[in-house]
């Protein structure tokens, strides 16, 4: 591992000063990290001087040129040169951009997170990559988090893992979160049950029915889903002990016939014995250093180095209070790539302003935007795949 | 009824509907644009291309043109040709299937189903019911003899589509291939079935008439085929090839295009710009600049306020990558280029509007025939298509009768 320049160094310390003492020098600071990857990051800067943006002319944070995340599959995003690398996270999934090609068959849904994105035009496998000189500030940014949503009470858990180990997938950076949990909270106790893609249904109830502490569930939505059918074809009922949890990530992402989150919280408590004020979602993304968890409050939230702007695809401008919108991230912790991400993920900010008062900053996620929704009987490139 | 009577009459309906203040119209508008989320304007024009297609002289011509004598729809008649007496009877009983959110095929259909004399059963989309049950309103307000050979079956009920199936002759079927392969499944084997499923049609403007003096209007032509049904049909341009070293440079005319589009949707309405659209339309951009950035040549221009249209310049388009009011221009040097991208679509291709010069308009319209394309018309009449076109490349009446010959 090469060692990092004094600059990036000391930019590190203060964004980990940031993390673990938060202050209202977000704007600053922000400022400072913005100038760091205008000057280090070739793409970001050519980006930037193409949206007419850089260092010393803006006047708030919010006007950070935000990289959209295809940009993560057609560029390289660093700070750094890239031999330099000491991890890089991987997107899952197919993206469809205009040009031409062959047909590929779309690919196989990989546990990791991020844009799975279907577009017209041609399939062409990519995906998107996230390049990493330093894991400091990734892992400090789960930590406080993770502890806050999922462990605010209590220790003394044991932890299940519906998600494959990072050794297993290595460029995903949900398994590196689950191992960085496992790690500092599990004493490297917890137990994955995603091995080599498969799932261990039978396993996992077997060793939750014989659970005597706590137990600590973390699965994707997906893997979670496939669980409680499980359990619901072999008439198992788990009554796990009190005070257990679950974490779950990631969505449908159209694999399988979606099923409402209460209507999944109503299962889980049915058949796991969690009750839904003891389930919390995670939302995170490849292109990200940070999450947002979204528990009982009914709102997404994310730590203090992480800003969300909802932005009204109409005008390209803020959305107003309780309109959906794209979602615009600013993380703090992103310092090595773009610390402005333009996802794909639509989202609102409540309505209600006294619930957004109330929890400071949050909103709803609503997941991907369906495409072509108005669609007669032109072919389509889905159509044409299966002709 | 003889034929004659029936189409007088249909056409007479047709004047009717053309008139703007007809009440079942004006019905039919607000239902297309509170449930097919077109706009006013378009549905009016979707309306005006419909009718003036369904008046008496034009339901004739389709009848000439498919029978040559329409009478042998009513009696035997003697055929010029062998001199054998002759009589067409259309199928018993017809069940039409459509699916979709393009209106206009579905009364169409009906209208050829009254022309044979056939009983008429017809089954929507419940996504999206279209104004059938609209246009089948005023017929028994206006022509109640030709109505009651006309039966809606409801949009969700499965069963009664499959027992109808079961009893009918002629099965007519609009949707994508999944639907229509369910539906031949079903399709007694004396029965006959006619599927049409999506297609894809585009534009192909040669350096001769991309001149000067003649881009602005061409380009406004195009930007009316882009709007009027809102480029959802099969119909509708989703590519549009421009040659190369004409007057006026492929992006050049994009340019123009852009201008005129944003005039055309301003003069008249656009669909609701969505945020769901204005998000598929921001993703396309996002990756146009990411190629931009990887330097590529490639622009686009987006419409104000965004999420109406957006035209993108793009060598490497596909002749699918359009649609969702999306259009791409690809500029190409030699037509075998074109010839080359249409290809893996062979099958699929629709509608045409070549813009060309004499004789190479006539060389390039064989090649494109010979590809499979079945219709070939001008720029801005790409959603007017006359009723004695060869929908998806077939007869429209001859298909549907059987003969009876007369050896006297």
């Amino acid at each position: 591992m090469r060692p990092l320049d004094t600059e990036t160094k000391k930019l590190d310390r203060e964004i980990l000063g940031f993390i673990r003492e938060p202050d209202n020098q977000f704007q600053s600071l922000a400022f400072k990290i913005f100038e760091y990857q205008f000057n280090r990051n070739e793409n970001y800067r050519k980006f930037c001087l193409m949206e007419k943006r850089q260092p010393g002319n803006l006047k708030s944070w919010k006007e950070i040129p935000a990289m959209p995340t295809v940009g993560f599959k057609e560029l390289i995003l660093s700070t750094f040169p890239i031999r330099n690398a000491v991890k890089t996270f991987k997107t899952s999934g197919t993206t469809m951009p205009a040009g031409p090609c062959l047909p590929v068959r779309q690919g196989q849904a990989r546990e990791t997170r991020g844009a799975t994105v279907i577009r017209r035009g041609c399939p062409v496998e990519s995906r998107g990559v996230h390049f990493f000189d330093t894991l400091k500030l990734y892992e400090a940014a789960i930590v406080p988090c993770f502890k806050k949503h999922l462990m605010p009470d209590s220790r003394g858990f044991s932890f299940f893992y519906l998600i494959s180990s990072p050794e297993e997938s290595p460029h995903s950076s949900l398994s590196y979160m689950v191992g960085v949990v496992n790690k500092v909270f599990a004493k490297n106790r917890g137990r994955y049950y995603v091995k080599n893609s498969k799932i261990l249904y039978a396993a996992l109830a077997k060793d939750l029915a014989r659970c005597r502490k706590k137990a600590l569930i973390l699965s994707t939505t997906f893997s979670l889903k496939g669980f409680l059918d499980f359990l619901n074809s072999n008439k198992i009922t788990l009554n796990l002990p009190k005070g257990s949890r679950l974490m779950e990530t990631g969505g449908f992402k159209g694999r399988v016939k979606e099923v409402s989150k209460s209507e999944l919280y109503t299962e889980c408590e049915k058949r796991l014995g969690i009750s839904k004020n003891f389930i919390v979602s995670e939302y995170g993304m490849t292109e990200l250093s940070s999450q947002f968890y979204h528990g009982a409050s009914g709102v997404m939230t994310g730590p203090p180095w992480i800003k969300t702007l909802v932005m009204d695809p109409r005008t390209g401008r803020e959305a107003k209070k309780g309109s959906v919108g794209i979602l615009r991230h600013f993380d703090l912790a992103n310092r090595g790539s773009v610390l402005a991400v333009q996802t794909e993920d639509l989202g609102r900010l409540p309505a209600d302003a006294s619930v957004a008062g109330v929890l400071g900053e949050g909103f709803q996620l609503l997941g991907r935007a369906k495409d072509a929704e108005l669609r007669g009987c032109s072919l389509s490139y889905e159509e044409f795949l299966n002709s | 009824m003889t034929v004659d009577s029936i189409a007088r009459t249909l056409g007479n309906l047709s004047l009717r509907w053309l008139d703007k203040n007809f009440p079942y119209r004006k019905k039919a508008i607000r239902r297309l644009v509170r449930e097919s989320h077109f706009s006013v304007e378009m549905a009016k024009a979707m309306l005006d291309a419909l009718f003036k297609e369904l008046t008496y002289p034009k339901l004739m011509q389709l009848l000439k043109s498919e029978f040559r004598d329409p009478r042998v729809l009513d009696e035997f008649r003697k055929d010029p040709v062998s001199g054998r007496w002759v009589r067409a009877q259309g199928p018993k009983r017809i069940t039409h299937i459509f699916s979709g959110n393009v209106p206009n095929p579905s009364t169409v259909s009906f209208v050829l189903g009254m022309l044979v004399k056939s009983i008429n059963v017809g089954k929507v989309s419940s996504e999206d019911e279209g104004f059938l049950d609209i246009y089948l309103e005023s017929l028994r307000r206006y022509a109640k003899k030709l109505a009651i050979a006309n039966f809606l079956l409801k949009p969700s009920d499965k069963k009664s589509t499959i027992a109808s199936i079961r009893q009918s002759d002629l099965v007519v079927a609009y949707g994508n291939n999944e639907t229509l392969n369910e539906l031949r499944k079903e399709i007694p084997a004396a029965a006959h079935f006619v599927g049409y499923g999506h297609r894809v049609s585009f534009g192909l403007y040669t350096q001769e008439v991309l001149k000067k003096k003649n881009v602005e209007k061409l380009a406004e032509k195009t930007a009316r085929d882009l709007w009027m049904v809102d480029q959802r049909g099969c119909l509708s341009p989703l590519t549009i090839f421009l040659e190369e070293k004409g007057e006026t440079a492929p992006l050049d005319f994009a340019e123009v295009l852009a201008k005129n589009l944003q005039r055309f949707f301003s003069t008249r309405s656009p669909a609701p710009a969505t945020y769901v659209r204005a998000v598929a339309h921001q993703t396309l951009i996002n990756q146009c600049r990411m190629r931009q950035l990887k330097g590529e040549k490639i622009s686009f221009w987006r419409s104000d306020p965004r999420g109406q249209w957006l035209v993108v310049y793009d060598k490497r388009a596909s002749l699918l990558s359009g649609g969702n009011q999306v259009a791409y221009l690809k500029p190409f040097r030699k037509i075998r280029e074109v010839l080359k991208a249409l290809r893996p679509f062979e099958k699929h291709l629709q509608a045409v509007s070549l813009e060309a010069m004499g004789t190479r308009r006539v060389k390039i319209a064989g090649d494109l025939a010979k590809m499979g394309v079945n219709r070939i018309c001008r720029a801005g009449q790409m959603q007017n298509p006359p009723l004695t076109w060869h929908h998806d490349g077939r007869p429209n009446l001859s298909e549907w009768v059987t003969w009876t010959d007369f050896e006297k």
